[in-house]
């Protein structure tokens, strides 16, 4: 039987190719993005869930309350790790682990070839064999217990062990030196695999974590305050199987208190993070790799549902439409003894042939579009055939197959064999549902065109978005750390450079993701007001560089401690005052010593334009690590400055001549800030395509069924008189119609989510009607498009031809 | 096998009701060959449907074999249209997308009668019909007698126990329509109860008994005279 359905099934297709090609390609399109989303999906699950026992594995966090406000962090007070392995109860193991980042490595020659030094490395954690008993690794030199377990010992991986030194054979690196930040020499003393499966803990480097107390790192970090949380030092638990996290957290809290003096439990809590949410929790982040974001995989889960129900609609609508032409066929089935089960039946079987020749396509498509859409794919993602691949799609196939087929199947069945007989048609393509499912189709097709647009218009609003300050010619960079007459050399070299025309060290520029604040006091009229006052560190030139603007006072001196405040108008107005003037003299105080407002300039944005501007001063530089240096307006040009900038790098050798010169221009950083909203608005001009497509396939296979349909009609019209004028207008017209349907239900919908993205700007664009009625016409424009040319064809057709076609 | 009592089809518009068949009363014995005959419009084609459990009487009677199949939901019409029932279409009605072959295999395969047997009846029928050669061809590259022959043999493949034929010869040419009639003669020999519809005297000969409609009437109800084979009326 189900032979004798796939033979006429494949048949039929092959028989009726326009439709089978209209179906497939929607079809196509649905399961390939709904292919590559699992994939993603599954990619992003797939984190660390081949440890034993994964779900009684935790991170021990920390939640701290500063005036009311969270802030997370995802490290805990150093002495709270030997507090928990000797006195708390409940848990199988407790591994802290300390992380360094960014170091340099030195091998020293042996048998008289040259050290090796490797700067900028990264994945070194400090920890104790614990931590191999948490997470197990697969030994390849040295074991586990015996490794770790004496101070100055290291373990590498097979990579890090091949990368910094040359081997044939492995066990040749145990014993071997490696010096770490010029500091600490370790002996290599054991060689692990590198992991093969996906995980956070991609650590590459082991040190033993006594070596932290017998070297200098002792005064990197506060090995025994309580009040200091640190994201380099954390905590991993693994409990008991008969142990709830919460318990664990309530023991925490009386641990604190037992072991730190004035401990409050409203100023800071730990809670146990599980091991799956590792990896996609932004709020305490993961280790080297980014962390994925739920949402965006929820939205393209939704999208690839989205996809699936349009070519599906597809389906149903040209199959259900084209029910005429099947019709005798079902009659005679049905004399020849075929129930009605059985011939829907017949129509789901179809169906799911359809789409797995659509999944085949899929197979054939996949290895390109991953390739197109690289950018959008999470990192360490790899494209492998494997089983688990194989039965999601042909899962896939019997679902929409099944779904698909389910409503045409029922409603052709339901034919009686009396109509094939008879020869009476019904005109199937006039059907209240199929119309709806059309509007359906359209709905989403408006809903993203016009949500697309509104997202670029708002990253075009963000980007050109008048912060207060200028933000092109402007390129910072940081110089290193420690040598502070350096900087001051730099800084004179610069400014002899002529294509400069201002150079200023401090912090952050204006705008910065990164923020310094510290809370200070007025004392007014009456009372003493406590504010939190973001800090911008900077020097005489900072407001030339910026183009800051000084509405009252003067500029602050140079000096390399907080002396004096320049205030935004923002602050201005919390204090209470009506005009910049007032506030030049005023004082601030803090920590008992008092600082003196010297000027207040013009608001500008501290943050990205999310944010809204924040009370801010604008002081001495007590950082100074940051140069902002300004271009020359009249080498207003990009040639001149890669000259100006060959130039500082010819002299940042001469004062650094081990460090390389990386420098950014500022408006780059800025576009930098929406990176995000701009591959969103990427994604969403993608998937805006893919739905127009499908929904034009749809009603260019509709367009095509009436005018089959209503070609005799047509005829006869154009007998009695009627202008192709007017024939085109009363085909389209019907069509267009739903369209236009579908633009007036989409528009609420477009507007509730829209508003709600705009949200998160606190500058944003203004919603106007003509952002509705723009896409709303465009979808339109393109529908017509669609079915312009099917409907003149029939309309030029000669009415003879029509209605001698008996 | 079959009882017709009192059997009434109508179409209601508003006010009126046009009967296309009115008060048919008619049995018909297992093994007879009955011809339906009649001008075009006095529901010939209707009767015959609704005797095929195609159409639904709006009022009256229907035994099928003893049961009352006026009664009967779709699945239970469908079970008989499966067992007893064989149909042969004046338009042959075979489907296009299917091969000679699998046209007469696919009442078998709703039967379903299992691999081996169902192989052995379809061969024995293509070579009854000496159509063995023309197996694997699709419809469209049959002229219409041979069409027409593999509609009756899909028809009787299942061995029904009631043949209904509307017109089965009205789309053929006189030479053909011979071997089908001569086809029907020798089924009915064999025992099969077989219904025709047709405008042709010379057919009707070939049968048992005519029944004389018009205007959704039975006018008439007579035996046919083996005497004479050929010129009546």
């Amino acid at each position: 039987m189900l032979k004798n359905y796939l033979v006429t099934a494949w048949r039929n297709l092959w028989k009726h190719k326009l439709f089978t090609i209209i179906n497939l390609l929607g079809l196509t399109v649905s399961i390939c993005v709904s292919f590559v989303v699992f994939q993603i999906v599954k990619h992003e699950l797939s984190y660390d869930k081949h440890h034993a026992d994964v779900d009684r594995i935790y991170r021990v966090v920390t939640k701290s309350y500063i005036l009311g406000e969270e802030y997370p962090n995802p490290g805990v007070p150093i002495p709270l790790a030997e507090v928990v392995k000797n006195n708390m109860t409940g848990f199988e193991e407790a591994v802290g682990f300390f992380r360094i980042h960014d170091y340099q490595v030195r091998m020293p020659g042996i048998r008289g070839n040259e050290a090796k030094v490797l700067k900028h490395q990264n994945g070194v954690i400090l920890t104790d064999p614990g931590y191999f008993r948490l997470f197990k690794h697969h030994w390849l030199v040295g074991d586990p217990e015996s490794a770790l377990k004496d101070p100055f010992k290291v373990v590498l991986t097979e990579s890090k062990a091949r990368n910094y030194f040359n081997l044939n054979d492995l066990s040749e690196a145990v014993g071997r030196e490696i010096v770490y930040q010029d500091s600490i020499q370790l002996v290599v003393s054991g060689i692990v695999k590198d992991s093969d499966k996906l995980t956070d803990f991609d650590f590459k480097e082991f040190i033993s974590v006594s070596t932290v107390y017998g070297s200098g790192l002792k005064y990197k970090w506060y090995l025994d305050r309580w009040d200091n949380v640190d994201s380099d030092f954390q905590l991993m638990v693994k409990l008991d199987k008969s142990t709830s996290p919460t318990s664990i957290e309530k023991q925490l809290r009386v641990l604190r208190h037992t072991y730190q003096q004035g401990y409050e439990p409203e100023e800071q809590v730990h809670e146990l993070q599980p091991l799956s949410d590792l990896h996609f929790n932004p709020q305490y982040g993961a280790f080297i790799r980014p962390v994925a974001s739920r949402s965006t995989l929820l939205g393209l889960i939704a999208i690839a549902i989205f996809l699936v129900v349009l070519g599906s609609i597809n389906y149903v609508n040209l199959t259900t439409a084209r029910g005429n032409q099947r019709a005798s066929e079902i009659g005679i089935r049905k004399t020849l003894g075929g129930s009605r089960y059985s011939i829907a039946a017949q129509f789901i079987a179809e169906s799911i042939l359809l789409c797995i020749t659509a999944a085949l396509c899929t197979v054939l498509i996949t290895p390109t579009i991953l390739r197109l859409f690289h950018d959008f794919l999470p990192l360490g993602f790899t494209y492998r055939w494997e089983l688990y691949l194989l039965l999601f799609l042909l899962a896939l196939c019997l679902v929409i197959g099944f779904i698909s087929g389910t409503y045409p199947g029922l409603v052709l069945s339901r034919f009686r064999p009396i109509s094939m007989v008879q020869k009476s048609q019904a005109q199937a393509s006039r059907s209240i549902f199929r119309m709806s499912l059309t509007v359906v189709q359209f709905v989403v097709a408006t809903f993203f065109i016009a949500s697309t647009w509104m997202v670029v218009l708002q990253l075009r609003y963000a980007l050109n978005h008048e912060m207060g300050f200028d933000k092109v010619g402007i390129i910072t960079f940081f110089i290193p750390n420690d040598e502070q007459g350096h900087g001051n050399l730099l800084q004179q070299k610069l400014e002899s450079l002529p294509e400069i025309k201002s150079v200023s060290r401090g912090g952050s520029s204006p705008a910065s993701t990164s923020v310094q604040s510290r809370s200070f006091g007025h004392s007014g009229k009456q009372e003493t007001r406590e504010a939190n006052l973001m800090l911008k560190y900077g020097d005489e030139h900072y407001l030339d560089v910026y183009g800051l603007q000084l509405l009252a006072g003067r500029n602050i001196t140079n000096s390399d401690t907080i002396r004096e405040l320049l205030i935004n108008e923002t602050f201005l107005q919390q204090l209470g005052f009506d005009y910049p003037d007032q506030a030049v003299g005023e004082s601030l105080s803090s920590e008992g010593v008092q600082y003196p407002i010297v000027g207040v300039v013009a608001d500008f944005n501290t943050r990205p334009i999310r944010s809204g501007i924040s009370a801010t001063a604008i002081t001495n530089a007590l950082i100074n690590t940051n140069f902002h240096i300004r271009f020359e307006a009249l080498s207003n040009h990009k040639n001149s400055w890669s000259m100006a900038i060959d130039k500082m790098k010819v002299i940042w050798d001469q004062v650094y001549p081990d460090e390389p010169f990386s420098y950014e221009f500022y408006d780059q950083r800025i576009a930098s800030w929406y990176q995000r909203d701009k591959r969103t608005a990427e994604l969403l001009s993608w998937v805006t395509g893919v739905t127009i497509f499908i929904s034009c396939l749809g009603l260019l296979g509709l367009a095509i069924l009436i005018t089959t349909e209503r070609t005799k009609e047509i005829g006869i019209r154009k007998v009695l008189g009627a202008s192709v004028t007017n024939v085109v207008m009363n085909l389209a017209s019907g069509l267009l119609k739903l369209v236009l349907i579908a633009a007036v239900i989409a528009m609420p919908i477009i507007w509730i989510f829209i508003s709600r993205w705009l949200e998160n700007f606190a500058y944003s664009i203004q919603i106007g009607w003509w952002m509705f009625a723009l896409p709303a016409l465009l979808v339109l424009i393109i529908a017509f498009i669609t079915v312009i040319a099917q409907v003149f064809m029939v309309a030029l057709a000669n009415p003879v031809d029509a209605i001698r076609n008996e | 096998m079959i009882q017709l009592n009192n059997i009434d089809k109508y179409y209601s518009s508003k006010f009126t009701r046009t009967f296309v068949l009115k008060g048919i009363k008619l049995e018909i014995k297992s093994g007879e060959f009955v011809t339906i005959m009649g001008p075009s419009g006095a529901g010939k084609s209707t009767l015959l449907n609704i005797i095929g459990l195609l159409d639904q009487p709006s009022a009256g009677e229907y035994l099928f074999m003893e049961e009352p199949v006026h009664h009967f939901k779709e699945r239970k019409r469908s079970e008989l249209h499966k067992h007893h029932i064989g149909f042969v279409f004046q338009a042959y009605h075979l489907i296009d997308e299917l091969t000679v072959y699998e046209n007469i295999e696919t009442p078998l395969l709703y039967k379903g009668i299992k691999g081996k047997q169902r192989k052995a009846m379809v061969a024995e029928i293509l070579d009854r019909f000496n159509i063995v050669a023309k197996k694997d061809l699709f419809p469209e590259q049959l002229s219409g007698g041979q069409q027409q022959l593999v509609g009756v043999a899909r028809a009787i493949v299942g061995q029904p126990k009631l043949l209904l034929a509307d017109e089965p010869t009205g789309n053929l040419h006189s030479k053909q329509g011979q071997v089908i009639m001569e086809l029907f003669k020798e089924l009915n020999a064999e025992g099969m109860t077989i219904i025709q519809v047709t405008h042709s005297d010379e057919n009707a000969q070939y049968g048992s008994r005519i029944v004389q409609l018009v205007d959704g009437m039975i006018r008439s109800d007579q035996a046919v005279l083996p005497a004479h084979p050929k010129h009546e009326g």
